[in-house]
């Protein structure tokens, strides 16, 4: 993902994350690496990624080390929620985006 | 925004829709470079300030700018993000707050300590100050 994740974007986010969990893919690993900037409305579309997909069974988590967006989620408390990856292949749990 | 900082405040009015957060994130930026902030300090501007207008857009999408100033004064950069609210009889809610991640003044406080929020009829005023230097 990249450009910027705020109140005039994050619904893209949001029905993206949708549409893969209603495709059978409960298992998402969200790329960060190339966003710029995200706010509260961003983190909220995650968290909510992140219960969709735990009630099918499945997972949510991040690739990021954007200093921007780990502040944001150390601040808000959410890097205890939902799991961050400093690369994808770090992340080799729930594979991205591919069929749980 | 390449003028030197100079005595006197930097202000923006933005009508209030969520595409132009990214404006008033650029504008904040500028400002606080400027004045001397440290770029963590610049990061967690861009954040609070449009924190402070994504909670106006949330509430409206009509009426009066969302008015952004910034007022360096040699140790602090004064921060006063004015939302005049929804006229009498208009405008709707655009999307509610979302209720599992804290934003808004929640997340402003987080960032720089000391916010005042204050509601005066539809009008809402959010002020805070970037520390300068390290």
């Amino acid at each position: 993902m990249g450009g910027e994740i705020d109140l005039a974007t994050a619904p893209r986010l949001r029905e993206e994350i949708v549409r893969l969990v209603d495709a059978g893919r409960d298992r998402l690993l969200v790329d960060l690496e190339g966003v710029e900037f995200m706010d509260s409305t961003g983190l909220g579309v995650l968290v909510a990624g992140l219960k969709h997909t735990r009630e099918r069974g499945g997972d949510l988590a991040l690739v990021c080390r954007r200093p921007q967006v780990l502040r944001l989620l150390a601040i808000t408390g959410l890097d205890g929620v939902l799991a961050v990856h400093a690369d994808a292949s770090e992340a080799s749990a729930p594979p991205p985006v591919s069929p749980g | 925004m390449t003028e030197p900082p100079a005595p006197g405040t930097f202000t923006v009015r933005v009508p209030p829709v969520p595409e132009h957060l990214t404006t008033v994130r650029l504008f904040a930026a500028a400002v606080a470079r400027a004045a001397g902030c440290s770029e963590e300090v610049v990061e967690d501007a861009r954040v609070a300030v449009s924190e402070a207008c994504a909670q106006a857009c949330r509430e409206r999408d009509s009426g009066g700018p969302i008015e952004v100033s910034l007022t360096p004064d040699g140790e602090r950069v004064a921060v006063v993000v004015r939302d005049p609210g929804l006229p009498a009889g208009g405008g709707r809610p655009v999307a509610g707050p979302d209720e599992d991640v804290i934003g808004g003044a929640e997340l402003i406080e987080a960032l720089f300590g000391d916010v005042v929020v204050r509601v005066d009829g539809a009008a809402t005023t959010v002020r805070f100050a970037l520390p300068l230097g390290e």
